[in-house]
């Protein structure tokens, strides 16, 4: 016949088992947890790129805007250089001057155009 | 389903988010003693220990996902990376080495550094049950998931760990 009443062996065990508890393991020193960079950093630094690619975009627009082969010439046609070479020499050369850069281009690299400007 | 089964179920993740350090450290501070006791007795060096739990946390930081249940989940991390550790320095625990494990319980001053020692001296696995059973507070059935072992063999390592303990420390005059 078997008892469910403790036997003096489980009640050893289990006031052994008390006692070992009562001892507290020692704590682990502080947590160093590195701080985490907040949300609102990587949306400043995120403002900061789009700033400088816009600025970037804007400067190198403004300078091509400004550049002086963007001068819009007329289009230099049969007609128009007979009409300017009827009027006089000046206009017919001016039209030549305005429209060369786009015909023999000296600043296009490879051209020969270019390779004897840079002499 | 088995015991250890469930038990393993429970360990699962659930994937969602990355935890706050401001929850991370309710963790630590409730469990941190019973995880340090634990590698410990598997390490024996207080820093190596400290060492290993500061990568336990850090990594349940950086993880998308956090633990069902972080009790046994850190008992077992903190296994792994110890056993990783004693892998790649051989190490074994020296009784050179001897810090108290324990913090001084009111009664019993000096019985903390002789309860430190008998720990050692007891086989590892014995260690291992005897302290994530009663001071870690994982159940049987965890620690069996956990070591990859029957229940049985568990409670029975448990007894025995009991018992060579209980000599050790009994006053001179009772043994």
């Amino acid at each position: 016949m078997t008892s469910d009443r403790p036997t003096n062996q489980d009640q050893a065990d289990n006031h052994f088992e008390e006692r070992l508890r009562g001892f507290r393991p020692i704590a682990p020193r502080e947590l160093a947890i590195p701080p985490r960079p907040a949300p609102w950093t990587a949306l400043a630094v995120a403002a900061s790129v789009l700033l400088v690619a816009g600025a970037s975009f804007f400067a190198r627009h403004s300078r091509q805007s400004t550049a002086p082969h963007s001068f819009v010439s007329p289009p230099v046609t049969m007609g128009t250089l007979n009409a300017a070479l009827r009027d006089n020499d000046e206009t017919f050369y001016r039209f030549l001057d305005d429209a060369s850069p786009d015909i023999l281009s000296h600043s296009q690299r490879g051209t020969v155009l270019f390779e004897l400007g840079k002499e | 389903m088995g015991s250890a089964e469930r038990s393993a179920s429970r360990m699962k993740f659930f994937a969602r988010r990355k935890l706050r350090a401001d929850e991370v450290q309710p963790l630590y501070q409730q469990h941190g003693p019973g995880l340090l006791l634990y590698a410990r007795s598997l390490l024996g060096r207080k820093h190596a220990a400290e060492d290993v739990l500061q990568q336990v946390f850090m990594k349940l930081l950086e993880q998308n996902a956090n633990p069902e249940e972080p009790r046994p989940y850190l008992f077992r991390a903190v296994h792994n990376v110890a056993l990783n550790m004693i892998r790649g320095e051989s190490k074994q625990i020296e009784l050179a080495d001897i810090e108290p494990w324990f913090e001084a319980p009111a009664q019993d001053h000096a019985a903390r550094v002789t309860l430190t020692i008998e720990l050692m001296r007891i086989p590892e696995e014995q260690r291992q049950v005897i302290v994530l059973h009663l001071w870690g507070g994982l159940s049987f059935e965890e620690i069996a998931s956990m070591l990859a072992i029957s229940a049985n063999t568990v409670a029975s390592r448990y007894r025995y760990a009991l018992q060579k303990l209980r000599a050790a420390m009994q006053p001179e005059g009772s043994r």
